[in-house]
């Protein structure tokens, strides 16, 4: 191959990488193992609690964060949610929802996003459950 | 050699396509030290939480912050103070660097630098433990953009100087006693 294509095939070769790197999104990815099925995302995000207190319930989630190093930003009563960011990890935020379940029971349902991408990775969500357990004093059932 | 660059572009292409990753430490929930919670935690000899979470919403804006949410029922305040983050040593190190890469050809611009940032408090109330007087606690975050509108440091601060600052103000606007933990 003569010395003229070769230098033409590099400078087409930079010139194509360039553009990809424009081109392409570069959009972040949650890269643990996702759950087999939504059943199960929503399984790994969602816990029953045995109380009726709502404002409880949201007042220990607000301790929660604060203890697992996140700053609350948004907690609403009516709207039975509070919401947070993670003070060195701004991008990540995790949304708390409390909802009645059944009679005496209620279910909490947390979701992680880092920016707009959703966390599948069970291990944050674990760790915010068994804090939130121990808070109000109350095990932490699986959601049916 | 002809495949060799082709090889070559196919991967650039390819890692080119690769989304980015979640920072695992983002993922790492440490608990807090007794240290931060004795730092941004003080007790106050009432039950009335409401008036100490208003007086606690008037210290903030005393102290140059907007009140964003509040929520009584959850003894709860969220406030945001908005401030230039330029730095000029910063801003000299980043023009530095467009000028050494002029110079050397590479026909870089100048390197983000920060621009805006945000010091974000959460102030909450809640019943002590032990049943006696209510614990105010409050966080201070600092967030920083760059020029190109990425955050480019998040962190908790640290410095005792705020809270302090925060809390001498809240005792002296409560006509309270703030206590340390």
């Amino acid at each position: 191959m003569s010395c003229k294509t070769a230098r033409g095939l590099r400078a087409c070769a930079a010139a194509l990488a360039l553009l990809a790197v424009a081109a392409c999104q570069s959009d972040l990815r949650d890269f643990s193992q996702p759950p087999e099925s939504a059943a199960k995302l929503a399984a790994i995000r969602s816990r029953v609690f045995a109380t009726d207190d709502k404002r409880k319930t949201l007042r220990a989630a607000i301790a929660a964060l604060q203890q697992l190093g996140f700053v609350v930003d948004r907690a609403d009563f009516a709207a039975a949610s509070v919401s947070a960011a993670k003070a060195d990890q701004y991008l990540l935020r995790l949304t708390v929802t409390v909802a009645p379940a059944s009679a005496g029971r209620l279910l909490v349902r947390a979701v992680a996003r880092y920016d707009v991408t959703p966390v599948l990775d069970a291990e944050p969500y674990e760790k915010f459950f068994t804090t939130l357990s121990h808070i109000l004093e109350l095990e932490a059932h699986p959601a049916e | 050699m002809r495949k060799r660059i082709l090889a070559v572009t196919a991967g650039a292409l390819l890692s080119a396509c690769m989304p980015g990753e979640i920072p695992k430490e983002a993922l790492k929930f440490a608990d807090e030290t007794p240290a931060e919670r004795r730092l941004e935690s003080r007790s106050f000899a009432t039950e009335d939480e409401a008036k100490l979470l208003g007086d606690g919403a008037a210290v903030l804006k005393e102290l140059g912050f907007t009140v964003d949410t509040r929520s009584d029922e959850l003894g709860f305040v969220g406030a945001t103070k908005k401030a230039s983050a330029y730095n000029v040593g910063e801003i000299a190190v980043s023009a530095a660097t467009a000028v050494i890469a002029q110079a050397a050809g590479l026909g870089l611009s100048m390197p983000p630098y920060s621009k805006d940032q945000s010091l974000r408090a959460a102030l909450v109330v809640t019943p002590a433990e032990d049943g006696g007087g209510l614990i105010v606690r409050i966080t201070l975050q600092r967030v920083v953009w760059d020029t190109e509108g990425k955050v480019s440091r998040s962190e908790l601060l640290s410095d005792p100087a705020p809270y302090t600052e925060f809390f001498a103000k809240l005792a002296k606007t409560s006509g309270l006693d703030a206590h340390e933990l």
